[in-house]
C-alpha cells in the first residue's frame, strides 16, 4: 500500500486510541499523566538496555511500557494511600524516575545513544516503513499492529465496563466518596492510558500523544455537557478530522508531521474556546479563587 | 484529439502519426534516461560530500541532515521520507548514528538499494561499550577513505557504463583524502607530546584520537541524555593543569556554557587556558563554505586544535 | 583524584559557584513552589519549560543568534504568554486546571517542534543543538549564574514577604479577601509571573528536572509537618537547601554523578521520610497504630468466641476449647487469628487448660462486657432505627469494641433495661465495675 495511506491509517489509529483513553483520563482530572510517562519512560529505556544489553525496539518498547505502567500504578497508589494531590504525586514519580535514569546513564551508559529523543518527538513519517518481518513475509508497519491492539484494548475495556466506569470515574478527590471498588477502576483506567500512551509514543511521539489524550476531549467538552458517551464520540470525530488537517498542513509546509497535528489540535481548541466564550460568556465561569 | 484528427486527416493517416509519436517518445525517454543523474539520498552531510565528490555530475545527491544538523537530534519530515522513497540509492552511516531511523533504513534495504557505509568498512572499530560501536568513524580520515572506496564500488555497480568517469573522480578524491590524512598526522605530531590532549565537550573524537595519536578527554559521553557532575569537571581541570594544556574546545552541538564554566573556574585558580575555538563534531559547517565539506571540516578542526595546543 | 579535605573544597571556584547558586535557587524555587502547590499547579514548572521552546525557536529563527541575552528573554516572554493563556482557560472556560496545563504544555511544545523542523531545513549556521540551549546543567554554574540566582532569590523573597499577609488571605480565604477589597486576580497573577520568571531562569541554568523537583518536593514535604503558611515556607526552604548541599557534595566526591539528579534523589529521600514518619500524616506511623488497634479488636472477638462456646455447651464445667473449635464458630484468617489469640493470652483473658484453652475470670468478665455492649447496641438499632436483624448484628460487631461502659449504661436506660436482644439472647447484666 502506498505509504501516504499508511500514514493516514497510523495517524487515525493513534488518534482514536488516544482520544478514547484520553477521555477517561480527563474525566478523572489526571490530564498530565501522558506527559509524566514521556519523562519516566527514559528510566524504562535505560533499565531495558542495562538488563538486556540491546537497543533493539522490542526491548526498548518493553522497557518504556513497564515504566509507563509503573508510573500510572504507583502514582495512583500514592494518591490514595498518602493523600497527596494527583498532580503532585505525578511530579514526584516522574522527576525522581528521570533523575535516577540520568544517574544510571552517567554511570553505566554514557557512550550508548539510546535515542530517547525518538520517544519524545516520534516520527510518524517513518512509521509506514517500520514494518514487522516474520520469516520472509512483511507483516506491515509495526505501528499499525501496536496501535490496533491498543485501540482494541480501549474499546474492550470501555464497552465491557461502561456502567462501572460511568459510576466510578466522576468521583471527587475526597477519599470518603471513593470506595475500594472505585479505586480499582481508576487504577485500571490509568494503566490502560499508560499502555495506549507508550504504544503511541513509538510511532507518533510524546508531543502528539499528550495532545491527543487531552485536547480532543476538552474540545468536545466545550459543546457537550453531562454525557460521557457524547463526549467520547465527539472527541473521536475531532481527533480524526484534526489529524487529517494536520497531515495536510505538514505536507504543505514540509514540517514534522506529528508536531503539526498537535499544533492543529491546539489552535483549533483555542479558536473554538474563544468563539464559545464570546457567544456564551457564562456567569458561572468567573471564579473567585 | 481523436475527433479533430479524424476530421482533418482521415482515419488511416492516424496510424503513421501515432507510430512516429510512439517512436519519438521511446527515443526521447532513452536519451532522457541517459542524461538524468542518479538520484541519491544520504543521511549525513559528510556522506553526501563523499558521494558528490565521487559521483560528480552523474549523480544528484541530497543530504537529509545537511551541514549544521546534529544527527542525534534530527527528525525526518514527510518531504524527507518522500525523498528517501524516491531515491534510487540511499547511503546512511549505521552503528545507530541515525537512531531509530536505522531500523527503517534496514527494512528499506529489502526493496531499494540502501547501504550502511560505516558498517561496510573493514577496519578495527572502537567499542564504546560491550556490544556498542562508536559511530563517529568520519573522524579518522583513513577510515573515511575506506568509506569512499566502498561508495565508489557501489556507484560503479549501479552505473557500470560510467565506470571511467567514476574511476577518475574517485582517484582524484582518494588522493586528496590520503594527502589529508598525512597532513593531519604531521600537524598533530607537531604538538609536543605532553600537550597533546584534546579537551572537548562530548566524546565524538575517539577515532580522531586513535588515528592521530592524541589523547581525548570529554566532559560528556555520546549519549545525549548524559550529564556531567562536579567531580568530572574538576578532574578535567586537574588534567589541564597537570599537563599544561593551553586550550580547550567547544562544539557546535553542545552548549558552549559547559566548557566556558570549566574555563572560568581555571582562570579563577590562576590557570590561563583559552577557548581554542569551535570544532565540527557531528555536523559540518555552513554549506557553500570550505568548512561545509568533509575535507574542510577536518582541516578546520586540525588547524584550530594545533593552533590552540602548540 | 579530587581533594577530599574541607579546605580544598572551598578553594574550588566551580564548587563554590555551584553550591552557592544552587542554594539560592533552592530558596527561591521552594518558595514559589509552595505557592504553586497551594494553587494546585505543581506541574507548572514542567509546563513552563515546554512553553519556553517556541520562544527560543522563534528568536533563533529571526535573529540567527544563539546568544543567551536574546534567547532567554524570548523564552520568558513565551512562557508568560503560555501562563496567560493557561489562566484565561481556567478562569473563563470551565476547564479543569490539570487539563489546561496539559493542553498549553503540549500545544506550545508542538509549535516549538514545528518551528524547529522548519529551522532544520534552513541553511543557518549554528542551528545544531538549538533546543539544548534552553536546558542547563547544575554542575556548569559560573559566577554570572550565581549573581543572577542571588538577585532572583532576593527579589522573590522580598516580594513574597511584602505581600505575605495579603497572599495568605487570597489563598486560604478568598471570600474574605474580596470583601476587604483585595483583588484576588492581581495577587494570583503576581505569583504566576513570579513563578514563570523563576522557572525559566532556573531551567536555563540547571535544567528542567531539577527545577520541577525543587518546585514540587519541598512543598509536599513541608505539608507533612505543618499547615501554617510561614512554617510551610521555612520547612520547604530548609529541605531544599539540605538536599542541594548533599547533592552537590555527592557530585563533587564521586565521578559520573551528575549534580542535578542527585539533588532530586535527596529530595526524594527526604520526602519519603516525611511521608512515612511525620506525626501529622505519616503513613507508616498510622499503619503501625492501625495494626495495633486491629490486633486488640481481633483479640476481643476471639475472647468472645470462647464465651459463646462456653454458653453453647451443656456442661459448664468443662470450659476448655481448642483453637479449631473456635475457628468453627467464627472463621478468620489464620494469621489474624494467631495475632489476636497471642494478644488475648498476653492480656490473660484466655489461659491454657486441659487439652485446649479456657476463659479466665478476667476473660469471662471482659467477654461478658463486650457481649452486653453488642446486644444492647443491637437492641437499640432494631428498636429505634427499625433495621433488620442481620444488619444490626453486623453493625454491633464493630460497635462493641468502641462502646464503653457509660454509653452502655445510657443505652440500657434508654431501652428500659431489656433482658433480650433482637435475636432472643440474654443481655448480660452489668457486673460490679471493680471486677474490671
Amino acid at each position: 500500500m502506498d505509504s501516504i495511506y499508511l500514514l493516514y491509517i497510523i495517524a487515525l489509529l493513534a488518534s482514536l486510541s488516544c482520544a478514547l483513553s484520553g477521555t477517561l483520563l480527563t474525566v478523572q482530572k489526571k490530564a498530565m499523566l501522558g506527559d509524566a510517562i514521556s519523562h519516566s519512560a527514559l528510566l524504562g529505556l535505560v533499565l531495558a538496555y542495562l538488563i538486556s544489553g540491546e537497543r533493539s525496539i522490542p526491548y526498548m518498547f518493553l522497557g518504556a511500557l513497564v515504566a509507563g505502567i509503573g508510573t500510572a500504578y504507583v502514582t495512583e497508589k500514592l494518591k490514595n494511600t498518602l493523600h497527596i494531590q494527583y498532580d503532585a504525586a505525578l511530579g514526584v514519580i516522574f522527576t525522581a524516575s528521570f533523575a535516577v535514569a540520568v544517574i544510571l546513564i552517567s554511570q553505566y551508559a554514557r557512550q550508548v545513544d539510546l535515542d530517547a529523543q525518538h520517544l519524545l518527538f516520534g516520527e510518524i513519517a517513518l512509521a509506514p516503513f517500520d514494518t514487522i518481518l516474520f520469516g520472509n513475509s512483511d507483516l506491515g508497519p509495526r505501528a499499525i499492529w501496536t496501535l490496533s491492539l491498543a485501540l482494541l484494548c480501549n474499546i474492550v475495556v470501555i464497552t465491557l465496563c461502561w456502567n462501572r466506569l460511568k459510576a466510578t470515574l466522576f468521583s471527587t478527590n475526597s477519599m470518603q466518596a471513593i470506595g475500594i471498588k472505585a479505586q480499582y477502576w481508576q487504577q485500571l483506567c490509568s494503566i490502560l492510558v499508560a499502555i495506549t500512551a507508550v504504544s503511541a509514543f513509538e510511532s507518533v511521539g510524546a508531543i502528539l500523544v499528550v495532545a491527543l489524550l487531552v485536547i480532543p476531549t476538552n474540545t468536545a467538552k466545550l459543546f457537550v455537557k453531562h454525557s460521557l458517551l457524547q463526549t467520547i464520540i465527539i472527541s473521536l470525530v475531532i481527533s480524526l478530522i484534526t489529524s487529517i488537517q494536520g497531515i495536510l498542513i505538514s505536507f504543505w509546509l514540509d514540517t514534522a508531521v506529528a508536531a503539526t497535528i498537535a499544533t492543529s489540535l491546539f489552535v483549533n481548541f483555542l479558536i473554538l474556546s474563544l468563539i464559545q466564550n464570546w457567544i456564551y460568556p457564562s456567569k458561572a465561569n468567573i471564579q473567585t479563587s | 484529439m481523436y475527433n479533430l484528427s479524424h476530421r482533418i486527416l482521415g482515419k488511416y493517416s492516424l496510424l503513421p502519426f501515432f507510430f512516429s509519436l510512439f517512436l519519438l517518445v521511446i527515443l526521447t525517454k532513452q536519451a532522457v534516461a541517459d542524461k538524468t543523474p542518479l538520484k541519491i539520498v544520504a543521511t549525513t552531510g559528510m556522506i553526501a560530500d563523499v558521494v558528490k565528490n565521487i559521483g560528480g555530475n552523474l549523480i544528484e545527491v541530497q543530504a537529509l541532515m545537511d551541514s549544521g544538523v546534529d544527527p542525534h537530534l534530527y527528525r525526518p519530515t514527510s518531504g524527507d521520507i518522500r525523498a528517501l522513497t524516491q531515491a534510487e540509492i540511499v547511503f546512511y552511516n549505521g552503528f545507530h548514528l541515525e537512531g531509530r531511523m536505522q531500523d527503517v533504513l534496514k527494512k528499506m534495504a529489502r526493496s531499494q538499494a540502501t547501504y550502511a557505509v560505516a558498517e561496510n568498512v573493514d577496519a578495527p572499530l572502537i567499542y564504546a561499550d560491550d556490544q556498542v560501536i562508536d559511530p563517529h568513524i568520519w573522524m579518522d580520515v583513513s577510515l573515511w577513505n575506506k568509506v569512499a572506496t566502498y561508495v565508489h564500488k557501489t556507484l560503479s555497480k549501479h552505473l557500470p557504463e560510467s565506470s571511467n568517469e567514476l574511476n577518475k573522480n574517485f582517484q582524484a578524491y582518494d588522493a586528496k583524502l590520503k594527502q589529508l590524512h598525512q597532513q593531519v598526522i604531521k600537524q598533530i605530531a607537531s604538538i609536543p607530546s605532553k600537550s597533546r590532549i584534546l579537551v572537548t565537550a562530548h566524546d565524538a573524537f575517539a577515532y580522531f584520537g586513535r588515528a592521530y595519536n592524541i589523547q581525548v578527554v570529554a566532559l560528556q559521553g555520546i549519549n545525549t541524555a548524559d550529564e556531567f557532575g562536579l567531580n568530572d569537571l574538576i578532574r578535567i581541570q586537574n588534567v589541564i593543569v597537570k599537563n599544561n594544556i593551553k586550550a580547550i574546545f567547544l562544539e557546535s552541538s553542545v552548549p558552549a556554557k559547559f566548557m566556558k564554566s570549566l574555563q572560568k573556574g581555571l582562570i579563577r585558580k590562576n590557570v590561563e587556558v583559552a577557548i581554542g575555538g569551535e570544532l565540527f563534531s557531528d555536523a559540518m559547517g555552513k554549506p557553500d563554505t570550505v568548512e561545509g565539506t568533509y575535507i574542510g571540516m577536518i582541516s578546520h578542526n586540525t588547524k584550530i586544535i594545533v593552533r590552540g595546543l602548540k | 583524584m579530587v581533594e577530599l579535605s574541607l579546605i580544598a573544597l572551598f578553594q574550588e571556584p566551580n564548587f563554590l559557584w555551584v553550591i552557592l547558586g544552587v542554594c539560592m535557587l533552592a530558596i527561591a524555587t521552594s518558595c514559589v513552589g509552595t505557592f504553586a502547590w497551594l494553587n494546585k499547579q505543581s506541574l507548572i514548572g514542567d509546563a513552563m519549560a515546554h512553553c519556553a521552546l517556541p520562544g527560543v525557536a522563534i528568536a533563533f529563527l529571526f535573529s540567527q543568534s544563539r546568544h543567551p541575552l536574546i534567547l532567554l528573554p524570548a523564552a520568558i516572554i513565551a512562557a508568560l504568554t503560555g501562563n496567560a493563556i493557561l489562566n484565561w482557560l481556567v478562569r473563563r472556560t470551565k476547564l479543569s486546571p490539570d487539563s489546561a496545563l496539559a493542553i498549553v504544555l503540549s500545544g506550545y511544545f508542538a509549535i516549538g517542534a514545528m518551528i524547529l523542523s522548519l529551522i532544520q531545513k534552513m541553511p543557518i549556521a549554528g542551528k545544531a543543538g538549538i533546543n539544548q540551549m534552553l536546558f542547563g546543567q547544575a554542575a556548569a554554574l559560573d559566577s554570572l549564574d550565581v549573581n543572577v540566582l542571588t538577585i532572583t532569590a532576593c527579589v522573590v523573597i522580598f516580594i513574597v514577604m511584602m505581600v505575605l499577609p495579603r497572599l495568605r488571605m487570597v489563598i486560604f480565604d478568598s471570600q474574605f479577601a474580596q470583601t476587604t477589597g483585595t483583588s484576588v486576580a492581581v495577587y494570583k497573577q503576581l505569583m504566576g509571573v513570579l513563578i514563570v520568571v523563576c522557572v525559566v531562569i532556573g531551567i536555563q541554568i540547571v535544567g528542567v528536572v531539577l527545577m520541577s523537583s525543587l518546585l514540587i518536593f519541598p512543598a509536599i514535604n513541608a505539608r507533612q509537618w505543618s499547615n501554617h503558611l510561614h512554617r510551610l515556607l521555612v520547612i520547604s526552604a530548609i529541605t531544599a537547601l539540605l538536599a542541594s548541599v548533599l547533592g552537590v557534595l555527592i557530585s563533587y566526591y564521586f565521578s559520573n554523578m551528575p549534580t542535578g539528579p542527585w539533588i532530586v534523589v535527596f529530595l526524594t529521600i527526604f520526602l519519603l521520610f516525611s511521608l512515612l514518619f511525620s506525626p501529622r500524616s505519616g503513613g507508616l506511623v498510622k499503619r503501625i497504630i492501625d495494626y495495633r488497634q486491629q490486633t486488640i479488636i481481633h483479640s476481643e472477638n476471639i475472647t468472645r468466641i470462647w464465651y459463646l462456646l462456653h454458653h453453647k455447651t451443656d456442661n459448664k464445667n468443662t470450659a476448655e476449647f481448642t483453637k479449631t473449635d473456635a475457628l468453627k464458630v467464627r472463621s478468620m484468617k489464620s494469621q489474624t487469628f494467631n495475632r489476636g489469640f497471642k494478644y488475648a493470652l498476653k492480656k490473660g483473658w484466655l489461659e491454657p487448660w486441659g487439652y485446649g484453652y479456657r476463659l479466665s475470670t478476667l476473660g469471662f468478665s471482659k467477654a461478658e462486657k463486650i457481649t452486653r455492649h453488642h446486644r444492647l447496641w443491637e437492641k437499640y438499632l432494631s428498636e429505634n432505627k427499625q433495621l433488620p436483624a442481620q444488619q444490626v448484628h453486623n453493625a454491633a460487631e464493630y460497635a462493641e469494641h468502641i462502646i464503653d461502659d457509660n454509653i452502655a449504661d445510657k443505652l440500657d436506660e434508654i431501652l428500659g433495661h431489656p433482658s433480650l436482644d433482637p435475636h432472643g439472647q440474654f443481655i448480660p447484666i452489668k457486673k460490679d465495675s471493680s471486677q474490671d
